[in-house]
């Protein structure tokens, strides 16, 4: 611990006799970064997209366990009457079966001798169509839920709204960053999003607002009880929940990289979109959410002077 | 009461409940519960992922001139009695979102079997009963009357206010069978038996008179629920609309069995680092928070267990790899609990506590945020949970009903389970080590 504490000690500058690292007053290098990468994941969702899984895209996957070659398989399939399926190697024998619709190659398939049928799977257009109008629409009412939550929890300090407000932006940020990074893994290893990855990205929001929740908390305990400068009070918060904050995650991705690492196929994808969302989540909570207050607090300030 | 003797209470209870909770997540909890005289074999209900299964979407077609929740659960009802006869298995059939019908069926592994047995017609006999026939052949005789002999049925009141279920037979030959069947019945002083799909609907009954109209009352209904679920099986000849298959998913039994090593591997993996970590960290305040989480654990395990006897049949809750995700994510969750409770024990120390003195404030300030940030994930997991069951995704149903569960079962951990034991261990001679 005290190791990652030097290392922050090293980036930021002290600000105040007490020896706390200035992360407030670096604000515009934090903002900055994170402007980049997601300027950079906006374009990456822009140009590559998101690569859909059937459960959004429809369509069937059959996985299959063989000895016999792809060729063969291929063969089949095409004999069940699809010519344009894809077939995809999943090592051990395993094989992934793709196509958008053909109703006898199962049957085909677990017909032949040697070939096992493990799992299939089949979404219809409007399953698929309604998955996505899902996600929105739980994307939104969770937003919108939290906001008026952390507004609430927060009305003893001035502005509650902004409180409420930061933990949408940190929020919105931490979706984005996992939705961007999906599109660039999607590109380059054809990572695929499914309902899962919609689950993911909603539970990453809850991880976010828990974290900006414990920094708020120790601001709304500090600003109701201490007088000062709201700079120099936010940053104290701050400094003073580091240590808890990186210890809480540094625990949840321990067990995530577990999963991630040893857990299976199946679920893989799900625990890297929440692994990376938790980064995220810690990052904007200590970096983004919490500066922004000072932000909008001094804007304020100027803007009340001219 | 002192606060020493109140802790010493607590302690206790705490002993009691750990042992509690202990047996009944214990694997074998059968043997030790059947040394006090309990016969029961629990387990946790496990989802098709992980044991196999088959998963079907169907999409109705409801005419726009019927209601369609009404439509929907005749469908629902017609398709339970199919694949799940005597409502013994373990099948889930019901509506969802936009006129859907989710039915999902554990262990079956030949969808094309189960999609024809849901799409045929079902098949409505009567038999004629003579209890004291001495032949076994003479005591249950076949009837050439069947469910095609049958317009309508429909759940009703007699005039003595008893529920009943009024059959119209088709008029012609149907009406004639009927009536001649009802004469014979009537004349022999045997009984008339109703069989659907193999079970038993109605009777065996006596026949009250002879039947010439083709109108029959069913009598002996229990109640009017049950009256108006014989007419709808009644009904039920043929599905009361058209079904098309929306989406399905097979899912092979080495399958989810092998998603369910790696999974509990994993889990013990993540499990055993976080408690390396927290006590390297914490110390004597990371062993209790590793207590709490092996509590916390078994009482979750326990719930799981609880949920899957008949005693709470309606609330059981079914595991899905996602569920575990949820089960192992709501672990992490319980550390950051102790975590905080922990950090803001070791800054009252720091200020110059006693160590029973900053258990007691350090516990009270980091409870505002286990508080509010709980209730934010509770306010996510419902949102989810509400979703996912309308529009019929499982996993993510599964996912936010674990690991809401567990937001809840960790609230009372940390305020009970953390707090005891770390106000127990102030007082022992290493509470200074706090």
């Amino acid at each position: 611990m005290k190791s990652i504490m030097r290392y922050f000690a090293a980036i930021g500058k002290p600000a105040t006799s007490k020896g706390e690292i200035d992360i407030v007053g670096r604000r515009k290098l934090w903002y900055s970064i994170s402007a980049a990468i997601l300027s950079l994941g906006i374009v990456a969702l822009a140009v590559f997209g998101l690569n859909l899984g059937i459960d959004f895209s429809g369509g069937v996957v059959i996985n299959v366990e063989t000895d016999i070659s792809g060729q063969e398989l291929g063969e089949l399939v095409e004999g069940a009457g699809v010519d344009d399926a894809q077939i995809i190697e999943a090592g051990d024998g395993g094989w992934q079966i793709r196509f958008a619709e053909g109703p006898g190659v199962e049957e085909a398939l677990s017909g032949e001798e040697g070939v096992t049928v493990q799992s299939l799977e089949q979404v219809g257009p409007s399953v698929s169509r309604d998955l996505t109008t899902n996600a929105l629409w739980s994307l939104l009412a969770v937003s919108l839920a939290i906001t008026i939550y952390v507004a609430f929890v927060f009305r003893r300090v001035e502005h509650p709204g902004r409180f409420g407000a930061m933990a949408i932006v940190a929020l919105l940020h931490d979706a984005l960053f996992v939705l961007s990074m999906f599109a660039v893994l999607g590109y380059f290893w054809g990572v695929e999003v499914d309902a899962f990855i919609v689950t993911a990205v909603l539970t990453v929001i809850g991880f976010s607002v828990h974290d900006t929740i414990v920094v708020f908390d120790r601001i709304r305990e500090n600003l109701l009880r201490k007088s000062g400068d709201f700079t120099a009070v936010i940053n104290g918060s701050i400094n003073e929940v580091m240590g808890r904050s990186l210890n809480t995650s540094i625990t949840t991705v321990l067990v995530l990289l577990a999963l991630f690492l040893l857990g299976g196929s199946s679920t893989a994808n799900f625990m890297l979109a929440l692994l990376l969302g938790m980064l995220s989540g810690t990052y904007s909570s200590i970096f983004i959410a919490s500066p922004l207050l000072v932000s909008w607090n001094n804007f304020q300030k100027r803007r009340a002077k001219s | 009461m002192t606060m020493r003797q109140k802790t010493r209470w607590q302690l206790v209870l705490l002993g009691l409940f750990a042992l509690f909770v202990g047996v009944l997540a214990y694997p074998r909890e059968d043997q030790i519960l059947s040394l006090i005289g309990i016969e029961a074999d629990m387990g946790v209900r496990r989802g098709l992922d992980l044991r196999g299964g088959v998963e079907l979407i169907y999409e109705a077609d409801v005419p726009q001139d019927r209601e369609s929740e009404q439509v929907l659960d005749e469908v629902v009802s017609v398709i339970k009695q199919r694949v799940n006869p005597g409502g013994a298995s373990e099948a889930v059939v019901r509506p969802a979102q936009n006129d859907r019908i989710v039915v999902q069926l554990p262990d079956e592994d030949d969808p094309q079997a189960v999609i024809d047995l849901i799409g045929q017609t079902a098949r409505l006999e009567f038999f004629e009963v003579n209890p004291d026939a001495t032949e076994p052949d003479g005591q249950l005789v076949p009837t050439d009357i069947s469910g095609e002999d049958v317009q309508r049925a429909e759940a009703a009141f007699d005039q003595f206010n008893r529920p009943i279920v009024n059959l119209n037979f088709r008029s012609g030959e149907s009406t004639q069978k009927f009536a001649d069947l009802s004469t014979r019945i009537f004349n022999s002083g045997t009984q008339i038996l109703a069989v659907l799909d193999d079970q038993p609907i109605f009777g065996p009954a006596p026949v009250q008179q002879p039947i010439l109209s083709g109108e029959s009352q069913l009598s002996g209904s229990q109640d009017i629920a049950e009256a108006q679920e014989t007419a709808t099986l009644l009904n039920a000849g043929a599905l009361p609309v058209d079904i098309d298959i929306a989406s399905r998913q097979t899912i092979g039994p080495s399958l989810g069995v092998t998603a369910l090593q790696a999974s509990i591997v994993a889990g013990i993996v993540g499990l055993l680092s976080l408690v390396v970590f927290l006590v390297a960290v914490y110390r004597l305040g990371g062993l209790v928070g590793v207590v709490m989480i092996g509590l916390y654990a078994a009482t979750m395990i326990a719930v799981f267990k609880l949920s899957a006897t008949p005693l709470f049949s309606d609330f059981t809750i079914v595991l899905t790899l996602a569920g575990i995700a949820g089960f192992i994510m709501s672990i992490a969750v319980a550390a950051d609990a102790n975590i905080l409770v922990l950090e803001r024990l070791r800054e009252e120390r720091r200020a110059g506590l006693s160590p029973a003195k900053a258990v007691e404030e350090g516990y009270r300030h980091a409870w505002s945020s286990i508080r509010d940030a709980s209730i934010a994930t509770l306010i996510i997991t419902v949102i989810l949970y509400l979703l996912a069951r309308q529009f019929g995704e499982l996993a993510i149903q599964g996912f936010a009903l674990v690991l809401g569960l567990g937001v809840l079962t960790n609230v009372f951990s940390v305020s009970f389970i953390t707090k005891t034991l770390l106000r127990g261990a102030a007082r022992t001679r290493w509470g200074e080590k706090l």
